[in-house]
């Protein structure tokens, strides 16, 4: 399976709602689910670990494990993605780091409309980006910063 | 003006210009904790301030008079005039944001954001005028 990204928001089909505020949505419908694409958000967005589905240890305080509701706009998002593939949700919060997790989603629906990442490492994806399919990230990151045109 | 609490589970140390300042970092970087943690500051000092976010960022009042106006996620509705408000309402103006701030008539500062040894710390690193 794919991640679907959609480069702009006349672009997602118009039965599939869009999510703007991943925040509140992660609150009452998401948690953190033990597998290794989550732990790899967590460490690689916000430095953290899981303790269970809904907490993590705080890398502010020590010694502190804090409700997933403190998690980052960029990790919930993120994780909201992974869990409601019926929902589109929009990217708008994240940041260069979490833009760059999603080259490790295989599922679901996001609406990337900015996209300014620079990427070196292992940039194999299985990205669908407005019905194209794309296996080299920064080619799906390129064609994205330039607003869904081949650049 | 300078920010510090050692007291805090979490230390902050912040340097503000006068006029806005603009922190635009990766997630997860504390940028929303920091203003929480700024908030429960001015709190504790009677300092006057507003907490704005993407969620209440209508009930700004139309008029006031504040010491610092912290804004989160400024990107998402920090209009130009809603930024040069803020900016008249408020000594000093903090903000997140993904984009850089389009702001009129006020001094706008790029600050950085960083944790180290327990401590958030906010230094000033480039000033436009």
């Amino acid at each position: 399976m794919s991640l679907t990204i959609f480069t702009r928001r006349d672009k997602v089909p118009t039965d599939l709602q869009i999510i703007d505020n991943n925040d509140l949505y992660f609150i009452g419908y998401s948690n953190i689910p033990a597998d290794a694409v989550t732990a790899k958000i967590l460490s690689s967005v916000d430095g953290v670990e899981r303790v269970s589905n809904t907490l993590f240890d705080s890398k502010f305080i020590k010694d502190a494990t804090l409700s997933k509701d403190m998690l980052s706009t960029g990790a919930k998002t993120l994780l909201n993605i992974m869990q409601h593939s019926d929902k589109c949700f929009n990217t708008v919060e994240c940041g260069e780091n979490a833009l760059i997790c999603l080259k490790d989603l295989t599922s679901g629906y996001a609406l990337v409309e900015v996209c300014c990442v620079s990427f070196v490492g292992d940039s194999s994806c299985d990205l669908i980006i407005d019905g194209k399919l794309f296996t080299d990230f920064n080619e799906a990151t390129d064609y994205m910063y330039h607003g869904g045109e081949s650049g | 003006m300078r920010i510090t609490d050692d007291d805090m589970k979490t230390k902050i140390d912040v340097i503000l210009n006068e006029g806005l300042n603009v922190i635009m970092d990766n997630s997860g970087t504390g940028k929303t904790y920091l203003m929480s943690l700024i908030s429960s500051y001015c709190i504790c000092h009677e300092v006057p301030y507003l907490l704005i976010n993407s969620s209440n960022y209508d009930i700004m009042p139309p008029t006031g008079k504040f010491t610092i106006i912290l804004l989160d996620n400024a990107n998402l509705y920090g209009t130009p005039d809603y930024l040069t408000k803020c900016c008249d309402m408020a000594d000093y103006v903090l903000c997140s944001s993904k984009t850089l701030p389009n702001v009129t008539g006020h001094k706008l500062t790029l600050s950085s954001l960083t944790y180290t040894e327990g401590t958030l710390e906010v230094r000033p690193y480039d000033v436009y005028i």
